[in-house]
């Protein structure tokens, strides 16, 4: 093997404008590779972050309630009609145990116990229909990113205080230290006072959200001894599916990844992906085609000596690995120039193409260039693009070589 | 020594034919060839250009298959050994020295003669350097040690193919018109060099050539004519090899 190696060395230095050109090819194959992965996955995160970066990746809420029909007589067909107000709100009411066994899992980064309902808020004659989510002060951003977001007032949610978006704050016409009274949709009503004025980006929270105080949620709402929902945020969002599920049947509950509630913007990602991964296999092509096609030149242009070599008593395999040997060497450098080459220049992509406002006009992320994926790939490649000549090389007769 | 009944040859040569089929054309070639070389000998192989010299070389340098018949060579009969086994041993037992040197032309002097033996694990680095320097020391050319092969002259190529071929110390050496691409200089120079070589070290040579000057040298000359053996003549004044050391 080492001798073979320096053989195969020898060859490639012997010839240093077609090895540097096929480094070059190889390095262009994987620059495309780590780039394309490095756009198509930053995109991609940008994608998620922005929608799934203010939703819960998993919903955990209670199954809704049929009442059961007692004593139907056979052949009797009974239509229950339900009304919704008359019966209780629907209610996690184990949920310390659900929540005990959130945190248990790994995966789980925060689980948030909300109450919620629809409501109103008057203000003088003003009325708006609100959704009120009353969660732990301290978890406030740990679902949206509330905190960050507030741009009057502060992320402050005592027993008397509301957090709401700036579209409802506009409409109202309310600010930061007014007092305004909160209604729920059972008539229950309590005074709150702006503490914050969150502005998210995302209209349909900006305009109808409105944060309380876990404690005073569950008083104004009526429910004492459960919650309405838990929140829950993975480490990874791709595990959410199959996490859903999982709980879904060991609690009975209804449990919801964010997956089927963004159905269009999963096809979306899942599109990206496609395309990305298919200009990164015909990256990966042409590198077999390149290395190839060269190497094959190369047995021709080194068939007296891989002749006198046979002659010389050294076998098939030796020349064969020979070949291999450089296809190896060629793919493993190449792919370390075209993987430090993508590095550089999607980080220079990153610093220069920043719209006015700060923000990208690629949203491309060099730390997701997959750059050790397209090392082994255009390495493995290189590879296998080497085994064709290299066994027309060992193939060489050594006789029609000396011959000549 | 030839004539001693008792004694084994180093090769053994019975009955080889060799065809080539070009399309439909079978062309024979060799049409029954046997000889014995023994040990030590310096034999020399005449004949018009054509007459399957060349062919003969590469059948016993097992780089082709005869069409039917043996030879034997160190008790193996080598038309019965596999691929595999036949490349070791032509590594082991066999050197060349073709009429093109085919030297590789990215290594030094150095490394070329050294191949046969490293590349093939049959030295380590330092047995091989040692020894491919004595070689090169004995053909002439310790000056040239580090010179790439493509930097020499033809002589002095011819010369380092010819190290190369005593490199893993062969049983037998075939050359196959090892002056023929040479000047008469250099070409006497080479002969010298065989001849010397065959003498001191008893290394066996068979040589095909149409040099009436090598042939004198030799103590036997085969001559194939038109694919057969036309003659072989002891030439009784020259004493070489084992029988003169
Ligand atoms: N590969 C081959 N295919 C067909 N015919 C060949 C081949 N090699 C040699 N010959 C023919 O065999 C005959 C003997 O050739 P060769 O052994 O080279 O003779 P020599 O070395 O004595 O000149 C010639 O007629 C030559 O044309
Ligand atoms: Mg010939």
């Amino acid at each position: 093997m080492r001798y073979e190696a320096k053989v195969a060395l020898r060859y490639l230095l012997s010839s240093k404008m077609q090895t540097g050109l096929l480094i070059g090819g190889v390095g262009v194959g994987v620059l495309v590779f780590c780039f394309m992965s490095a756009l198509i996955n930053g995109l991609t995160s940008d994608q998620i972050e922005q929608t799934v970066g203010s939703i819960p990746h998993v919903t955990i809420e209670p199954r809704e309630q049929t009442p059961k029909v007692l004593g139907a007589a056979d052949g009797v067909v009974v239509l229950p009609a339900i009304l919704r107000d008359n019966t209780q709100r629907a209610q996690i009411r184990a949920w310390q145990t659900v929540l005990d066994s959130l945190h248990a899992d790994e995966k789980v980064r925060v689980a948030v116990p909300v109450v919620a309902s629809n409501g109103f808020i008057a203000r003088g004659q003003a009325i708006q229909p609100v959704s009120i989510t009353g969660v732990n002060p301290e978890q406030l951003s740990e679902v949206a990113a509330i905190g960050p977001a507030i741009i009057k007032g502060a992320a402050d949610l005592d027993l008397n205080g509301i957090i709401i978006g700036a579209r409802l704050a506009r409409n109202l016409s309310i600010d930061v230290g007014q007092t305004l009274v909160i209604r729920s949709d059972r008539g229950g009503q309590r005074d709150v006072k702006v503490r914050g004025i969150f502005s998210i980006g995302i209209e349909s929270l900006d305009e109808r959200v409105a944060y309380m105080n876990f404690k005073a949620a569950k008083a104004l709402l009526n429910l004492d001894n459960g919650i309405s929902r838990i929140e829950v945020k993975l480490y990874d969002l791709d595990m959410a599916p199959a996490l859903a599920s999982n709980f879904a049947a060991s609690t009975g509950l209804k449990v919801t990844s964010w997956v089927e509630k963004n159905k269009r913007l999963f096809n979306a990602i899942q599109g990206q992906r496609s395309t990305g991964s298919l200009i990164k296999f015909f990256s990966i092509v042409t590198i077999i085609i390149g290395v190839s096609s060269a190497l094959l030149l190369t047995t021709v242009r080194r068939k007296s000596e891989i002749g006198i070599m046979r002659s010389m008593g050294m076998t098939k395999g030796f020349i064969n690995r020979v070949f291999v040997i450089q296809g190896v060497l060629i793919g493993l450098l190449g792919a370390m120039v075209g993987a430090s080459g993508a590095f550089g220049f999607t980080t220079l992509v990153l610093e220069l193409a920043v719209r006015a406002d700060g923000t990208l006009v690629f949203p491309i992320d060099p730390s997701q260039g997959a750059y050790l994926a397209g090392i082994m790939l255009a390495t493995v490649a290189s590879t296998v693009a080497a085994i064709l000549p290299a066994r027309a090389a060992s193939r060489v007769d050594p006789l029609e070589a000396i011959s000549q | 020594m030839t004539s001693d009944a008792t004694m084994t040859a180093l090769l053994s040569v019975a009955g080889l034919t060799k065809d080539y089929i070009v399309g439909d054309l079978v062309t024979p070639v060799l049409k029954g060839i046997s000889f014995d070389i023994y040990t030590g000998e310096f034999v020399a192989m005449l004949g018009p250009s054509g007459s399957g010299k060349s062919t003969l070389l590469s059948i016993l340098g097992t780089l082709l298959k005869p069409t039917a018949g043996h030879f034997f060579m160190l008790g193996n009969d080598l038309t019965k050994v596999g691929e595999r086994e036949l490349t070791k041993f032509r590594n082991r037992n066999i050197g060349f020295v073709f009429q093109y040197h085919h030297l590789l032309p990215d290594f030094s002097a150095l490394e070329n003669v050294m191949f046969p033996a490293v590349a093939s694990g049959l030295m380590d680095d330092v047995e091989a350097e040692l020894r491919a320097t004595m070689l090169l020391g004995r053909v002439g050319l310790s000056h040239r040690l580090n010179y790439k092969a493509t930097k020499l002259s033809g002589g002095q190529k011819q010369r380092v193919a010819l190290a190369r071929a005593l490199m893993n110390n062969p049983a037998l050496v075939l050359t196959d018109e090892p002056t023929g691409n040479l000047d008469r200089e250099s070409a006497h120079q080479v002969m010298e060099l065989l001849t010397e070589i065959n003498a001191e070290s008893g290394t066996t040579f068979l040589i095909s050539t149409h040099d009436s000057e090598i042939a004198s040298r030799c103590q036997r000359k085969i001559t194939i004519i038109d694919g057969k053996v036309d003659s072989i003549e002891t030439n009784p004044v020259v004493q070489h090899g084992l029988a003169a050391a």
